[in-house]
């Protein structure tokens, strides 16, 4: 495969890696970096692309172990202390110049307060779409445990945004 | 679209009952009313389509297709060096397989006399044997303790008989 090949491959691809491991790294530079990591391992491993029933859900999977690798690692803990705490909440939402900044944010800070694989199955599901199989390809999970996630995650984002609509509390 | 039809997508939506086709029609239906706003779950999906925009930044590519280009050409370098050590070694293996052996002595040249004369020869065997006795007769010593006790040992048997 040639480098040529490999973008074509890459291209459709590298922003929903991008936006699934800014889900877990929650800092632009660090998610970059785990894709960077991720497409050399990709490159590395071209001999098997061909052999793959769905390279889309191959690529996020390795994307997700990268990220739960790299926030394992005791370099990204220790660089992680000396974040500027004013600096990551400014990064907290992106949202914060646009002009419903306001729901946005709420929403934005209501996923986030879901457990992990409550906010992975939502995102994989309603912002990039994958199928329930898919989904449970890239997290390892069980097909009706997905079913189940993504039942939790939903329920509780509608109790909260009916409590925000009904008495503006969340 | 009708209201009731969003109110059923809706329901089944939270449950986790929508397949894929009904999240599309629903996710349409909050694309092209964004202005109503004053839905409950129009942030939601708005929230979605704003999170579908995130993009890495346009220096990834180049910064990455820059790291690509300089690994392989340092994978290309390594080549051709390894290609010669390959050769070295093979040149080395083949030398040391083909090169003809040294032949050990000749019996006959190890049992040939080493002194021409039957003088020297016998003065330089004595010395040899001379050498050897010596060192036989270190620690003849502890053979009279030994003695001693084997003495002791018949006396007492001796002494048992009677």
């Amino acid at each position: 495969m040639s480098l040529d090949d490999f973008n074509r491959r890459i291209i459709p691809v590298r922003n929903k890696l991008y936006r699934f491991a800014l889900k877990f790294m929650k800092n632009k530079q660090e998610a970059e970096d785990v894709v960077q990591d991720v497409l050399v391992k990709i490159w590395k491993q071209k001999s098997v692309i061909g052999e793959l029933l769905n390279f889309e859900a191959w690529c996020m999977r390795l994307v997700r172990n990268q990220s739960l690798d790299r926030l394992k690692s005791s370099h990204y803990k220790s660089s992680r202390l000396k974040i500027d705490p004013e600096t990551e909440s400014s990064n907290h939402s992106p949202y914060q110049h646009a002009e419903d900044s306001n729901r946005l944010n709420i929403v934005h800070q209501l996923i986030g307060s879901l457990p992990g694989k409550q906010q992975e199955v939502v995102h994989l599901r309603d912002v990039e779409g994958f199928s329930y199989q898919e989904i449970a390809e890239i997290t390892g999970m069980d097909v009706n445990m997905v079913k189940v996630y993504l039942f939790r995650a939903r329920n509780t984002i509608k109790t909260k945004l009916l409590n925000i609509e009904a008495y503006g509390t969340r | 679209m009708e209201p009731g039809r969003i109110k059923e997508l809706l329901e089944k939506y939270w449950k986790a009952e929508t397949n894929e086709a009904e999240e599309a029609e629903l996710k349409e239906y909050f694309e092209k009313n964004d202005g109503a706003g004053d839905h409950p779950a129009n942030p939601l999906f708005k929230y979605f389509r704003e999170q579908q925009k995130l993009s890495l930044p346009s220096t990834f590519d180049e910064q990455f297709q820059t790291s690509m280009v300089e690994k392989r050409g340092r994978v290309k370098w390594i080549y051709p060096l390894m290609k010669a050590a390959a050769v070295i070694l093979v040149v080395f293996s083949v030398v040391y397989i083909f090169l003809p052996k040294r032949e050990p002595l000749p019996v006959a040249s190890i049992e040939k006399d080493t002194y021409s004369d039957p003088q020297q020869a016998y003065n330089e065997a004595k010395k040899a044997l001379l050498l050897i006795s010596t060192h036989l007769n270190t620690g003849t010593d502890y053979i009279d303790e030994v003695g001693k006790l084997n003495k002791a040992e018949q006396l007492i048997h001796s002494k048992e008989n009677k």
